[in-house]
């Protein structure tokens, strides 16, 4: 008797489900759509998105983008937050089964190239042109990733340094504060050592501060910023003396450097709070202080080395997976973010860089000017050192951990940099003979 | 020393273990509360400890605009969802464990704790696939069967302790004067079982309220509170969030989890065995 009961049980729930799910009115309201393909609109673009995720951002986007958006095409847009592992998991199960419920997918290029990588996107060189606007050619070209059109450039950002007014009290001998805010010969990494020191001595405590923090992107200021300005290269020179000189350099300034940095991930906070008085952060994380304390802070381009300013541009795409139930409509939005005036108007409210050229010399009103002319002295240096982020796809993670490994042995852990160095270089050399790409 | 100073000595100890105790689970919920509604000016003004500016702003903006009330209501409903299920199937396995003698019982008991011992990450990929082939994928029930999966062992043994706290002999007494065994089940070990089920219950409610993981990678649209408030503190950009939206949310968090404590907290007592003898 308690068997039958249990299967009774069994049985209701079971049929509770697939009511509940509402697997039979879909099944019924798909064929009506795959009827007439070009007349419907979906009734809901889903948008998944690991960018504009803070809490402002996201607001702005429901309630200034996707509104206007919608009045303009009729489309309903659905923003997702979704943190990178999520989607990626998502992703990875919808194109297995293939059925695919994400219609457009905003992520870094990173992510996208891994995504690539796995065939789990579109291929978007055969989609309508996207007229009135002229990407900017080094995104459009980092873009296609072996001959296939992989996503539409969307947002840029970068690292800046982020200076309080007060540090400029402090300043060393020889340097000034117009040196800092333009960016000239004299804003070398041995200058900002100077200061970093002189401010440490007048101060009585570390006033500079890294995102080296479990979730922070010290990690891009190792490869993107210091290895190519002492090195001439991202990766191509880990090994070489230039490098150990530049692993003796951060010894010797990691004194003077707060030591809570090995836990913070955003640098705004600790800017507002007062914990530090130079910070170096993504542009996105950085904002908050400015926007709170504009007459506080100036963004500031980063210290040159040897061989140049080196910094990062990071650009974040808009892709369509394979196999995406609306693609026309997801297209249309892809239109509608890439245009010139949807970019000023990102750069106005959040703070991320235009992609197409016509939209890129705007600057934006209020306080977020500061942060656009900071990025914008910035690029404009004479000595600069573009580097991107490589497309190694899946091998993305390790390459950060070597960098990282690196940091933690011969910073914190006092090894000797060539010594580790040495053992690193060729594992990171062989990612990229992995993946087939030109070292960096 | 005599003997009043030394009791004076005892109860000053105990009284200031006490209120470390109580200050160490206080004040936390204190200054997210205060936070939660500070001015950012106030917040970052290293001069001011408690703030004297306050706004709602940003809890309205993550319970409005965000979709946080929305995911409340969510959350609600996959723990109540939850709560039926994992009743429905744990309290028939619950009491054949405590009533009934069958071979290979310990082991049945022991492989039934064994399922917690699989970490969900590693199924994570399975699990969304199976979802989708199922049609359960952002559906509520979907959540509410999944959390249903890591909620059932507890309940089944929950309840079989409870069920063993109630004298066979009662059931029995029934039985004799003319009673099935369902209808001595349903008339008498249910109403004497009642408190310490409702403590399951609660356990129930607890564990689905908090879990975040499986929210968060079964659903886009309909997620459960912990699942929307990570994406919108978390996300990608990690630690992006200012620190008094962060207050904010951990205020929204706590709030009905505390109201419903708060109300059910003479349960809770039960759970430890107290009032069932």
């Amino acid at each position: 008797m308690k068997k039958a009961v249990l299967s009774l049980f069994l049985i209701g729930v079971l049929a509770f489900a697939v009511v509940a799910s509402g697997c039979v009115s879909k099944e019924e309201t798909t064929p009506t759509t795959s009827e007439q393909p070009k007349e419907t609109t979906p009734a809901k673009l889903i948008w998944v998105s690991t960018q504009l995720n803070p809490p402002e951002e996201r607001a702005f986007v429901q309630e200034v983008l996707l509104s206007e958006f919608k009045k303009e095409t009729g489309i309903d847009v659905e923003f997702i937050a979704i943190s990178y592992t999520d989607l990626a998991t998502r992703l990875e199960a919808e194109e297995t089964t293939g059925k695919v419920t994400i219609d457009v997918i905003g992520e870094l290029h990173g992510g996208l190239d891994y995504f690539n990588s796995k065939g789990w996107l579109m291929d978007l060189s055969n989609m309508p042109a996207l007229s009135g606007r002229t990407f900017i050619s080094t995104f459009e070209k980092y873009a296609t990733i072996g001959g296939k059109k992989v996503y539409v450039p969307w947002m840029s950002a970068t690292y800046v340094m982020v200076i309080n007014k007060k540090a400029f009290d402090y300043l060393p001998d020889g340097l000034t504060k117009d040196d800092v805010m333009k960016g000239t010969e004299k804003w070398t990494y041995d200058a900002f050592l100077a200061w970093a020191k002189k401010l440490k001595e007048a101060t009585g405590s570390p006033q500079v501060g890294f995102p080296a923090g479990p979730k922070g992107l010290f990690v891009r200021f190792l490869h993107g910023y210091i290895y190519p300005a002492y090195t001439g290269y991202q990766a191509k020179a880990f090994d070489s003396p230039e490098a150990v000189t530049m692993w003796n350099y951060l010894k010797s300034l990691w004194p003077y450097v707060h030591p809570a940095s090995t836990t913070w991930d955003a640098m705004s906070d600790p800017l507002l709070k007062g914990e530090v008085l130079i910070a170096w952060d993504h542009t996105a994380r950085i904002k908050n202080a400015i926007e709170t304390r504009p007459d506080d802070f100036v963004v500031v381009p980063v210290p040159r080395g040897p061989k140049g300013r080196g910094f990062i541009l990071v650009v974040a795409g808009l892709a369509i997976p394979q196999n995406a139930p609306n693609p026309d409509a997801a297209w249309k939005l892809i239109d509608y973010l890439t245009k010139p005036e949807t970019q000023v108007k990102v750069l106005e409210k959040v703070g991320f860089f235009p992609t197409v050229k016509e939209a890129s010399g705007a600057l934006p009103a209020g306080p977020l000017k500061i942060l656009a002319e900071g990025v914008a002295a910035q690029s404009s240096t004479p000595d600069a050192v573009v580097a991107m982020i490589p497309n190694l796809g899946a091998k993305g993670g390790e390459f950060k951990a070597i960098y990282k490994e690196a940091f933690t042995r011969i910073v914190l852990n006092n090894e000797d940099p060539a010594t580790v160095t040495k053992e690193l270089g060729p594992k990171l050399k062989g990612l990229f003979e992995e993946v087939g790409i030109e070292v960096p | 020393m005599n003997d009043e100073t030394k009791y004076m000595l005892k109860q000053l100890a105990f009284y200031t273990f006490i209120f470390v105790v109580v200050a160490w689970i206080v004040v936390p919920l204190i200054v997210a509360t205060l936070y939660a509604f500070a001015a950012p000016k106030d917040y970052y003004d290293p001069n001011k400890v408690i703030p004297l500016h306050f706004t709602a702003k940003y809890v309205k903006t993550i319970l409005i605009h965000l979709g946080a009330w929305e995911a409340i209501k969510n959350s609600v409903v996959v723990a109540l969802l939850t709560i039926a299920i994992s009743f429905t199937l744990g309290i028939p396995a619950g009491y054949a464990i405590a009533k009934f003698i069958f071979p290979a019982k310990d082991t049945i008991k022991l492989s039934i704790v064994a399922l917690r011992m699989f970490p969900i990450p590693v199924m994570a990929i399975p699990l969304v696939i199976l979802y989708i082939r199922l049609n359960l994928i952002d559906t509520r029930l979907g959540v509410a069967l999944a959390h249903t999966a890591m909620a059932l062992p507890f309940v089944v043994l929950i309840t079989s302790s409870i069920f063993a706290g109630v004298a066979t002999e009662l059931e029995e007494a029934g039985m004799v004067f003319g009673l099935t065994r369902l209808g001595s089940f349903l008339k008498i070990t249910l109403p004497l079982a009642l408190p310490g089920l409702a403590a399951a219950a609660m356990f129930t409610f607890v564990m689905s309220w908090n879990e975040v993981f499986v929210a968060s990678v079964l659903t886009l649209s309909h997620r459960t509170l912990p699942a929307q408030i990570l994406s919108i503190m978390a996300g990608s950009s990690g630690g992006a969030a200012p620190d008094y939206y962060k207050f904010a949310a951990a205020f929204i968090m706590t709030l009905p989890a505390m109201l419903f404590v708060f109300f059910a907290r003479k349960y809770l007592i039960t759970m430890w065995g107290i009032s069932l003898k």
